[in-house]
């Protein structure tokens, strides 16, 4: 059974007598609420049946002038085409979580200006890793001994001490930058790739010149290096260009990757599809046949340009800044996702759909552009592609 | 202040969002040590944080952590810190403290204020 | 919280070494506490001496992860663990049981294995198996070095 827990897509679990095998704690609590949770649809505040919710969704739709779609990250692939297509017939606006995080790095390597790789070939080969601004033990737990650190792989048969290096960039010690061989802490992101560059360049950085020089020389050693670039190294990134900078200077010295660190199962996903129909990653605008930065979800809400709204598989009420988190409600919601959130509160329609992975099959793609196909494991509740398709057929 | 992620805490969020310890892992703010000895603070002192991006102020009780960074503090992403952050940056903001007594922020107190259609 | 070792128990002991327990020193005892050769209720002067009361109390309380310890002294604090796999993936009797499996970073893929995660936290297996086991056994610390958050400790350090 796969767990869509989180980025990693761990392909490894088995349930037994009611025990999950080998999933990290986070998964385990993902695949037993699957198992567990009662959670009813809901229509203009009044439990109904699933399919009354349906249609009432369909209503709200067919009624909005000024329709949006959010979310997405942790549905499959076939979903999410139906929710672009669904975009496309109501010249609604579509985006996901990317707009907020991994999208600006994924899209560089859509456009093949940064090279990235896949997690097996970290596996097999990479005797450098770096991880920049993320803390893969509290997010993606499994990501170190699956991928990158403890794993034995075909050209990395000596176990971690002897055959891998692992460093981690960021602004504190965490529980990952215990396991390095190497932490840097760094109060300006910018600062330090500079450094990096000039150091890689055969120039003295202007600040961290012994961190800067003993990195450059590690890689410099290695046969195979990566970087994996978390929400830290997103946010102290003014200019994507510095950062392809270094790794053009990096691929100067050795064979050198990038891989986003994105939490969500299927965000590159969603990426990968859109920028298919439309040659766009995410905040389009199907009425305008652009995207921009003011077409992403949270733009629109800010300037309150959306009467109805379309959430698969999110809580952007928890997950956005208040100011404007606080302006969904005024807007019709419709919800689809497998739990109560703190959306499902003040969404006017609930249709409750199975779990990734658990009640739906399908196919996603992994952070690092791999294509992961799964088998439904139970089949009980609705699916997101269900729900998803009846809206679309009606509208 | 820099928001974080926690593996005990995305366990819980996806059990129960509304349990105890959803609460008390949302509403704890990490410190050095050395950090909280400049503030006056021990562990379990609840304090009052005002951002500085918005004004907006949230009560939580504070824990030491060799985790956060020096010289700042540390919470973990949930919709009680979002009342603070910016959509410009969602993971640093400075903010003010100030230590208060009484009862930690929760979920609900943040819903009340939901604007309605 | 303290660390379960022969040094943090010791200051806990009456440190008399008043030899009644048969050892020669309080801090041996306290080497066999932890190796399992000798019980807390062997110190006759904590056990009778009400002013040892509060030690009584913490020695009991340092002592009890013990009592579910494996042969080979292995101490799993479940509440620590958060199932990531690197204690799975490092341990070297995995690594040459499951050459397929925990080696290459996967759940293990037969019943050989010492470590495994099971509901997200780690369980010991064979533990006959393990380095740290019986007379000629070696300190390895695979498993402990491995893991950040200390689920996994073992009696000798």
């Amino acid at each position: 059974m796969i767990c869509t827990g989180c980025a990693c897509l761990c392909d490894d679990i088995e349930l037994e007598n009611g025990k999950v095998h080998n999933a990290c704690i986070k998964g385990v609590a993902l695949i037993k609420k699957a198992q567990n949770t009662h959670f009813t649809p809901v229509a203009d505040g009044r439990k109904v049946d699933g399919e009354k919710a349906i249609d009432e969704a369909i209503t709200k739709i067919q009624n909005s002038e000024n329709f949006a779609i959010y979310g997405l990250d942790t549905v499959p692939l076939r979903a999410q085409q139906i929710a672009i297509d669904i975009a496309k017939k109501t010249e609604g606006y579509i985006d996901d979580a990317s707009s907020l995080c991994m999208g600006v790095f994924v899209e560089e390597i859509l456009l093949e200006r940064i090279k990235s790789t896949t997690l097996e070939e970290v596996r097999d080969r990479a005797d450098f890793t770096l991880y920049w601004g993320a803390d893969p033990f509290n997010s993606h737990p499994r990501h170190i001994s699956r991928f990158t650190y403890y794993p034995r792989g075909q050209f990395r048969q000596k176990g971690w001490e002897e055959d891998r290096y692992l460093a981690v960039v960021d602004i504190r010690e965490s529980y990952t930058s215990k396991l390095a061989k190497k932490i840097i802490m760094v109060e300006n992101d910018e600062e330090f790739i500079q450094s990096l560059i000039d150091v890689a360049n055969g120039n003295t950085p202007s600040a961290y010149l012994r961190d800067a020089v003993e990195l450059i020389t590690r890689i410099k050693k290695s046969e195979f290096g990566v970087m994996f670039g978390g929400l830290g190294l997103r946010y102290g990134l003014s200019d994507i260009g510095l950062l392809k900078n270094l790794l053009d200077e990096l691929n100067n010295l050795t064979e050198f990757y990038f891989i986003p660190m994105g939490c969500h199962p299927n965000m590159r996903g969603f990426n990968e599809l859109l920028f298919a129909s439309v040659g766009e990653l995410n905040s389009y605008s199907f009425r305008d046949g652009i995207r921009d930065s003011t077409f992403s979800f949270s733009s629109l809400l800010t300037k309150e340009q959306i009467d109805t709204i379309l959430i698969v598989g999110a809580d952007p009420v928890a997950s956005l800044p208040f100011e404007i988190a606080s302006k969904i409600a005024k807007a019709n919601v419709i919800l689809l996702d497998p739990c109560p959130s703190y959306t499902s509160k003040i969404a006017d329609v609930v249709i409750p759909t199975s779990v990734s992975g658990i009640g739906a099959g399908g196919e996603m793609i992994r952070i690092d552009g791999k294509k992961i196909k799964f088998e439904a494991h139970s089949l009980e509740e609705i699916t997101d592609e269900y729900v998803l398709k009846r809206i679309e057929e009606a509208i | 202040m820099i928001v974080t992620r926690d593996v005990f805490h995305s366990e819980v969020r996806e059990t129960d969002k509304e349990s105890d310890s959803y609460i008390e892992l949302s509403a704890t703010l990490y410190m050095r040590e050395e950090d909280m000895k400049k503030f006056d603070l021990g562990d379990g002192d609840v304090v009052e944080i005002t951002s500085t991006a918005n004004n907006n102020s949230l009560r939580v009780s504070v824990k030491n952590s060799n985790e956060a960074p020096p010289g700042k503090a540390m919470m973990v992403n949930s919709i009680l810190v979002n009342q603070l952050v910016s959509i410009e940056n969602l993971k640093r903001f400075k903010a003010k403290i100030k230590k208060v007594g009484g009862n930690v922020t929760r979920p609900e107190d943040i819903m009340a204020k939901f604007e309605r259609k | 919280m303290v660390k379960l070792s022969p040094m943090n128990l010791y200051q806990l002991l009456p440190k008399t070494n008043c030899k009644e327990c048969g050892e020669q020193t309080c801090m041996a005892f306290a080497f066999k506490l932890v190796s399992r050769e000798r019980e807390l209720v062997e110190c006759r002067p904590l056990m009778e001496d009400s002013k040892y009361a509060q030690q009584k109390k913490e020695l009991e309380e340092l002592l009890k992860p013990l009592e579910d310890a494996t042969e080979t002294g292995m101490i799993i604090y479940p509440e620590r663990c958060v199932g990531c796999g690197n204690c799975v993936v490092a341990c070297p009797v995995n690594v040459s049981e499951d050459p397929h499996g925990c080696a290459i970073g996967l759940g293990p893929k037969n019943d050989r294995v010492i470590l495994r995660i099971v509901d997200g936290k780690v369980q010991a297996y064979n533990v006959s198996t393990c380095r740290r086991f019986g007379k000629n056994k070696i300190l390895c610390n695979g498993c402990i070095v491995t893991c950040p958050t200390r689920a996994i400790e073992f009696a000798e350090g």
